[in-house]
């Protein structure tokens, strides 16, 4: 048995050196600074500078052009009473709902396809799976609008000729959301895949191996050792999602333009109609503001959520 | 070694932060380049481009055409003007408070052009015409030819002969009913179409009194009729509620008439090919009238270096004699009176045009110009409050009470002048 024993402490000589080390210039200082200038100046450009902007915007009845005046908090008092404002709120929270998990069911299962050992033409499958990535939101507006155009849309003819009735896919306002939520899960998967192939490829073959000796099905493995494994690039992937589903602006535009009516009128837009539309930029900044506080408390609820789960995404 | 690839990072940092500015205008080397920036279909751009080709060989000057996405224009013109980079001239659909105090005086090309008098603009500040007429502009009506003689039901085809939007709706419907067309009519999804529509039943639409926007109690009783048409399936909702396209809606062939505008005249010459259309007159209840105005203004900015070569090719291009051939290629009604136009073989519909537009005067002052004018006194609203509230009642969002409300409120806190 062995006895622990202190460890001797440091002589003068030790100690000499270690406080010469500390005195010692660091090896690189310049470089690094060099290399995060360039986006340390462009994020104080085009994040920082413009935020502050906005907020300074929020506190005036500045129109977008012309002259303005401070109106303190007016701007928010006015917001806390539009319905236009909650109902855009909630459309968006509602369109997160949906779409998060649908786009991370769809991501996770093109992965675990991909990287089943098993599979056969993962290379066209890899292909197939990214090309929506490439496609622009307003390309992939259009196209799902092409197919799902109400009047004469590939879908609904299809439908039509296989002898079934014609759908509401732009004047039903939940069909229409349905169609945004489907576009939207088809367009982002690709990004969200590459990220569970890197973290399932991570996962020790030896844990199913040993579930397999177990007698633990494909199930079973799937559920009781992959799924905990990826848990911080799944906390990540439903982070990068939430905050991106939330902002969507460019594919519904393109796609239903926020219809039938307003009906689907997301957040973004319901700031980009009032502030360029109807010129109304210092309340339209004042719901960008409110919008980013809400923003910054989803994420932080998930980052809690996946910390207490030990699932920690950084 | 380390010294080396510090500098290296240096250069490597420094140039990505580099910009490179473009130039819209050049003057400097000699050769004079004017650009005009544009949004127009085929025919439209394929006219101006025409007229900067025939423009150099005159003159030597070369002149840019810049086509831009109707949607992205005003945008456009705005960050150009912010950014002091606009282009030497420009049709745009409305005048923007952010560059009024850049626009070059056009009063004497506006004198020696001899413009309708109800098309002037003039800068309420200074009293200076700053824009002219790109071209007019006036809603019409099409049907589509085979449809119609498939099941025998007959139209007018001249001014003599009237027809009531009941009546419309009565030949359209057998039609649908008749053949296997979808829809009885489809209209595009604009204020502009809308208004002529509220005319034709004897709405002057909306407009300012004291700085109050006001409305006649016909408006009610046309936006009712609209809703109920699109109610009953006569009229696809996915136009105006999710924004679906009409032209391609009617170009399906599948839809009895289109409620758009003379524009649509040069579009359907090239595209149209799979049945035969035709222009007829509006329908009346009881009243016959169009909207019309200008399609876009023509404006010339300040501070380019080219203003002179500018103010030149603007005096060359709105002469009697050049304006007649762009007319003629673009297909578009003349702002002016007194030219000699070959339309070919669709002069009968420029004929029904001009006769709606000559009993349509006097509605037109009241808000196309005054909407314009305000914009002069510091208004940019790029919403259409009478379009959106619409969109909504037909949604079933609002009530024909609130969206008429809603129109005149918006209407009020949105416009000046």
């Amino acid at each position: 048995m062995t006895t622990l024993t202190s460890a001797p402490s440091a002589g003068p000589e030790l100690r000499k050196e270690v406080s010469g080390r500390r005195r010692r210039r660091p090896k690189y200082r310049l470089a690094p600074a060099i290399l995060i200038a360039g986006a340390a100046i462009l994020f104080a450009l085009f994040f920082f500078w413009p935020g502050v902007l906005g907020l300074a915007y929020s506190l005036t009845d500045y129109r977008g052009y012309g002259d303005w005046d401070f109106v303190g908090l007016e701007n928010y008092r006015g917001l806390i009473g539009d319905p236009e404002f909650y109902r855009a709120l909630g459309r968006t929270m509602v369109y997160a709902l949906f779409s998060v998990p649908l786009g991370y069911a769809l991501a996770l299962a093109m992965a675990v396809t991909i990287t089943n050992p098993r599979a056969r033409g993962k290379t066209p499958a890899r292909i197939i799976f990214f090309l929506p990535w490439l496609v622009s939101p307003i390309v992939t507006g259009v196209i799902w609008r092409w197919m799902f155009g109400e009047n004469f849309g590939f879908v609904n003819y299809m439908i039509t000729s296989l002898g079934g009735e014609r759908l509401s896919w732009s004047t039903n306002a939940d069909l229409s959301l349905a169609v945004v939520v489907f576009a939207s899960a088809w367009a982002g998967a690709a990004f969200n895949m590459l990220l569970f192939i890197a973290a399932l490829s991570n996962v020790p073959i030896s844990l199913y191996e040993a579930a397999e000796l177990d007698g633990a099905g494909p199930w079973r493995k799937f559920r009781s050792i992959t799924l905990p494994s990826i848990a911080p690039t799944s906390v990540l992937v439903i982070l990068l999602l939430t905050l991106g589903q939330m902002k969507e602006f460019a594919m519904i535009q393109a796609l239903n333009g926020g219809g039938p009516g307003t009906a689907n009128r997301l957040m973004i837009q319901y700031i980009y109609e009032t502030g360029f539309e109807r010129a109304a930029m210092g309340y339209a900044s004042a719901a960008s503001m409110i919008f980013l506080v809400v923003l910054l408390a989803l994420a932080f609820i998930q980052l809690m959520v996946s910390r207490r789960g030990k699932a920690k995404a950084w | 070694m380390r010294t080396r690839t510090t500098r290296l990072t240096t250069a490597a940092a420094a140039a990505a932060l580099l910009g490179l500015a473009a130039c819209s205008n050049g003057a400097d080397s000699g050769d004079v380049s004017l650009s005009i920036v544009q949004s127009g279909d085929g025919q439209q751009g394929g006219a101006l481009q025409h007229m900067a080709d025939l423009y150099e060989e005159e003159t030597g000057v070369q002149i840019d055409v810049v086509e831009v996405p109707n949607a992205d224009l005003r945008t456009r013109l705005r960050n150009s003007a912010q950014a002091e980079d606009l282009p030497a001239m420009a049709f745009s659909p409305n005048i923007d408070p952010v560059w009024t105090d850049q626009m070059l005086d056009l009063t004497e090309i506006s004198e020696s052009a001899g413009f309708y008098p109800e098309l002037n603009l003039e800068d309420p500040n200074d009293g200076l015409i700053k824009s002219l007429p790109s071209t007019l502009t006036a809603v019409g009506m099409f049907v589509n030819v085979d449809l119609w003689e498939e099941a025998g039901v007959e139209f007018p085809t001249t001014l003599e002969e009237e027809w009531s939007w009941d009546e419309f709706v009565d030949a359209a419907t057998e039609v649908v009913d008749s053949t296997d067309a979808e829809f009885g009519l489809v209209m595009d999804s604009s204020a502009h179409r809308l208004r002529a529509f509220l005319h034709q039943f004897g709405s002057k639409s909306v407009w300012l009194e004291d700085g109050e926007a006001v409305t006649s109690p016909e408006t009610a009783t046309a936006l009712e009729y609209f809703y109920d048409m699109h109610d009953s399936g006569f009229m696809p909702r996915s136009v105006w509620t999710a924004g679906d396209d009409p032209s391609a809606t009617f170009k399906s062939g599948r839809v009895a008439a289109y409620y758009s505008g003379s524009w649509q005249i040069a579009d359907f010459e090239e595209t149209v090919t799979e049945f035969e259309w035709m222009s007829v007159p509006m329908p009346q209840q009881p009243v016959r009238a169009t909207n019309y105005g200008q399609a876009s203004a023509f404006v010339a900015f300040d501070g380019t270096g080219v203003e002179e070569e500018t103010l030149d090719f603007a005096e060359w291009f709105y002469s009697a004699e050049n304006y007649e051939i762009y007319c003629e290629m673009s297909r578009c009604l003349p702002p002016m009176e007194g030219l000699d136009i070959d339309y070919g073989d669709n002069a009968y519909a420029f004929e029904i045009y001009n006769g709606e537009i000559a009993a349509s005067s006097g509605l037109f002052e009241l808000q196309h110009i005054k909407h314009m004018r305000s914009n002069y006194l510091g208004t940019a609203v790029d919403s259409e409050p009478l379009q959106d509230e619409t969109v909504r009642y037909l949604n079933d969002e609002i009530t024909l009470d609130e969206a008429i409300e809603n129109i005149l409120t918006v209407t009020t806190e949105t416009r000046e002048g």
